[in-house]
């Protein structure tokens, strides 16, 4: 066997996947021929260093929001459709009472999810692309009838990605994105109808959600990020 | 994709139907958690790899994992692994004909990392250099040749698997390899360490 025989099927050859025969003459080849000896090494070290850095995006992902997300959609039905049926309107009979509503934080928590994954789907997380804060802020100057606080807080790891004008239970809001390594926090900003609140967490669908007030002003966060370091964003957010 | 032959007809019904259709039921619940489950991470991983980023990948590996599971009873045992991943790839390039060219650069993938500095913090940083050294050489791949050889040397699948996923011969699986490798080795491998 020549180089220009052997040449293209190196690469075949370290993936094992040649006849044992041709695997052999290869091996014969490479012995005797320092240049083919040499390209065969350099396809070992690409193996090697490919295999030490791990290029698997799903490595360093994390995947549980998408895994809720195909658990909910794939979740086979035991119930005949009218118990949903019913289910939905009792939902939406309980959404038109009046008043505080027990389950009108539940509603707020799935608008604030769904917001914060269709600010992921539909290509449209920021309306302001910036990290920073003097672009950032003043852009919502004559959008809103509020001027949101835009800390940085990229030397805590939050870094700051953009601004959004979004509207959460029909009054407008600013949204802040912040970027923690590969999770996205979108924080949403409206005058506050209640007296000063602590942070509270909770959870829904994968997603952690923090809520606080502070000044007149309320805040929910959304996020796959998990609770401590929402929290740990929170807690840096208010006394920012 | 064909309608599966167990469309939820019978569940409404009080016949034996809906015992029977139950049972089906749950066999594919069975199935979808036996032979498509353990394949989330490489789906996502191959949906990453073709479409950019991670929102579409993750609307990519949802639609495949709905395509799949409607044509659960075409699948017929063994390793599920390269029919999934073949729902991907396909999902995935009807995805990119439909998505609209992107005018500004992926911002997501782009933003400097902030800096860690918890113990052991500088070992994960020159690891994380490595891995995005790696994965930017394998990103700057010609489509074609970035599909043939994450198939191969991130999932690990057998030519003969990548050509049915691929639906190119063997031969073709091969010269692809070769010449993504050659480009890969130009970008990552310095030439002395290879002249030892």
């Amino acid at each position: 066997m020549n180089c220009l025989d052997a040449e293209p099927l190196l690469g075949a050859c370290l993936d094992a996947e040649l006849e044992p025969q041709t695997s052999l003459e290869i091996e014969r080849h490479l012995s005797g021929c320092d240049r083919c000896a040499h390209l065969y090494r350099k396809l070992e070290l690409l193996r090697d260093e490919i295999a030490a850095a791990e290029p698997d995006w799903s490595i360093d992902a994390d995947l549980r929001p998408l895994r809720a997300a195909i658990r909910r959609r794939h979740r086979p039905s035991r119930w005949p459709r009218y118990t949903l049926a019913i289910a939905a309107s009792v939902f939406v009979v309980a959404l038109l009472l009046p008043g505080n509503f027990p389950l009108q934080t539940g509603g707020m928590e799935r608008q604030l999810v769904d917001s914060h994954v269709r600010s992921l789907m539909a290509d449209h997380l920021v309306d302001v692309p910036s990290s920073d804060r003097h672009t950032v802020k003043p852009w919502f100057q004559g959008k809103l009838n509020f001027s949101p606080s835009v800390p940085d807080l990229s030397a805590d790891g939050f870094v700051l990605t953009g601004g959004r004008l979004d509207v959460i239970a029909s009054h407008p809001a600013a949204a802040l994105i912040y970027k923690r390594q590969s999770h996205i926090i979108n924080l949403w900003i409206s005058p506050a109808d209640a007296a000063e609140r602590v942070p509270s967490s909770s959870e829904l669908d994968g997603y952690h959600l923090v809520r606080w007030q502070h000044g007149g002003m309320a805040y929910q966060a959304v996020s796959d990020l998990n609770p401590a370091e929402l929290r740990q964003f929170a807690d840096l957010f208010r006394t920012r | 994709m064909t309608r599966t032959k167990f469309t939820l007809t019978g569940i409404n019904s009080r016949s034996n139907a809906l015992y029977k259709d139950r049972s089906l039921l749950e066999d594919r619940t069975q199935y979808f958690e036996n032979a498509l489950w353990p394949h989330l991470r490489g789906a996502y991983n191959l949906a990453r790899w073709l479409v950019g980023n991670r929102q579409d990948a993750e609307d990519v590996v949802q639609e495949s994992f709905a395509k799949a599971y409607q044509a659960a009873d075409r699948f017929r045992g063994g390793d599920a692994r390269p029919w999934l991943l073949a729902i991907v790839r396909n999902t995935a390039l009807t995805f990119l004909q439909r998505r609209k060219p992107k005018l500004e650069v992926e911002w997501s993938e782009n933003l400097p990392e902030p800096a860690d500095r918890t113990p052991g913090a500088e070992t994960q940083l020159i690891e994380r250099a490595r891995r995005d050294r790696v994965r930017s050489a394998i990103a700057r791949l010609p489509e074609e040749f970035r599909e043939t050889l994450v198939l191969r040397e991130i999932e690990g699948l057998a030519y003969k698997e990548i050509a049915w996923i691929m639906k190119i011969p063997v031969g073709t699986v091969m010269s692809r390899l070769s010449r993504a490798r050659n480009l890969l080795i130009q970008e990552l491998i310095p030439d002395e360490k290879g002249a030892q």
